[in-house]
């Protein structure tokens, strides 16, 4: 089963194959974990966050037309849950006029390469994200992000370029690092 | 600086940062989790959404356009059986349905629903009909109203 293309296994989880469906979620775990990581920039959160995404998708699943291009729609799902979360968790904040969990016992280091990591943009940060969690191929990922691999190469490159440049700016660099 | 530095440098900085050890799937966790939509994936195999059993219906429900189109027709649909029902209503006021006789199409309460229903040409026409059952130029509409003022 785990050689199956994503569509052979869409296909006959839509027809009620539970086997097939958790199969497709060991499939793109990771990476729907990395995506909600990089929008909520909390490991475990995006770990329920991913969790509850395949709840969805297994509701929806028969609505998905494409059988082929079932890790697009999942990272969208994905997307959509983490922005719920993200919604929810300003709302508490302005509730109760106090940001939430500081980190403070991190090191500096780690906060300004995780700031420098907030100043890219949305999809940039998603690719880093996407490219450095462990268990993920290029083509899973060019799956997930609907790109060519060629094309994912590239745009990793300038994410990382700009990454990089914001450090600096921020007085790192790999002299003092 | 050039890229290949920056690569190996920031490669190294990113993974120290942030915690990218591969997540694990558990599927059994997942289901106890998430038994309801488990279930619903798991059992909406065997049967087809009520949406798709009907093939229109699948269509209206998949396009917000559609929908409001369904709508509508739905709309205009209520509008012509009510507009039809009002004409049902105002046809049995037709003397012909229930007056069958001159002496009922001449009547105050039968020339008022004639003249309701179409004016002074209605009342003309009704008049005409009368006469010509009884004979033609027995009765002019004048003799008619007068009749019936008393």
């Amino acid at each position: 089963m785990a050689q199956e293309p994503d569509s052979a296994l869409v296909e006959a989880a839509a027809k009620g194959d539970g086997d097939s469906f958790t199969e497709l979620c060991r499939r793109y775990y990771p990476a729907m974990v990395a995506i909600a990581h990089s929008m909520l920039g909390d490991r475990h959160l995006a770990e329920d966050v991913a969790q509850q995404a395949f709840a969805a998708a297994a509701v929806k699943l028969r609505q998905l037309r494409e059988k082929g291009q079932f890790a697009g729609w999942l990272a969208a799902i994905c997307r959509n849950e983490a922005r719920d979360i993200l919604r929810s968790r300003k709302a508490i904040r302005s509730i109760e006029g106090r940001p939430a969990t500081g980190e403070s016992n991190e090191n500096a280091v780690c906060e300004s390469v995780r700031a420098a990591l907030n100043k890219l943009s949305a999809s940039a940060r998603e690719l880093v994200f996407l490219r450095f969690y462990d268990g993920m191929s290029y083509e899973q990922i060019s799956a997930v992000l609907g790109i060519s691999e060629q094309a994912l190469n590239g745009r990793l490159r300038r994410a990382k370029k700009n990454l990089a440049e914001y450090l600096r700016r921020d007085g790192y660099d790999e002299a003092r690092l | 600086m050039n890229e290949q530095k920056d690569e190996k440098w920031l490669d190294e900085l990113i993974s120290r940062s942030i915690d990218t050890s591969e997540p694990k799937f558990d599927a059994e966790q997942w289901k106890q989790k998430h038994p309801g939509e488990f279930q619903a994936l798991v059992e909406g195999g065997a049967r087809r959404p009520l949406a798709a059993r009907f093939g229109v219906l699948s269509i209206v429900m998949r396009s917000r356009i559609a929908q409001v189109a369904a709508a509508a027709v739905l709309v205009i649909a209520v509008g012509l059986f009510i507009a039809r029902l009002d004409h049902d209503g105002q046809q049995q006021g037709e003397p012909e349905q229930w007056a069958k006789s001159p002496a009922e199409m001449v009547t105050s309460a039968s020339l008022r629903t004639a003249y309701n229903r179409g004016g002074m040409e209605a009342l003309e026409e009704q008049c005409d009909r009368a006469a010509r059952i009884l004979g033609q130029g027995l009765l002019s509409m004048k003799d008619v109203v007068d009749e019936s003022n008393g």
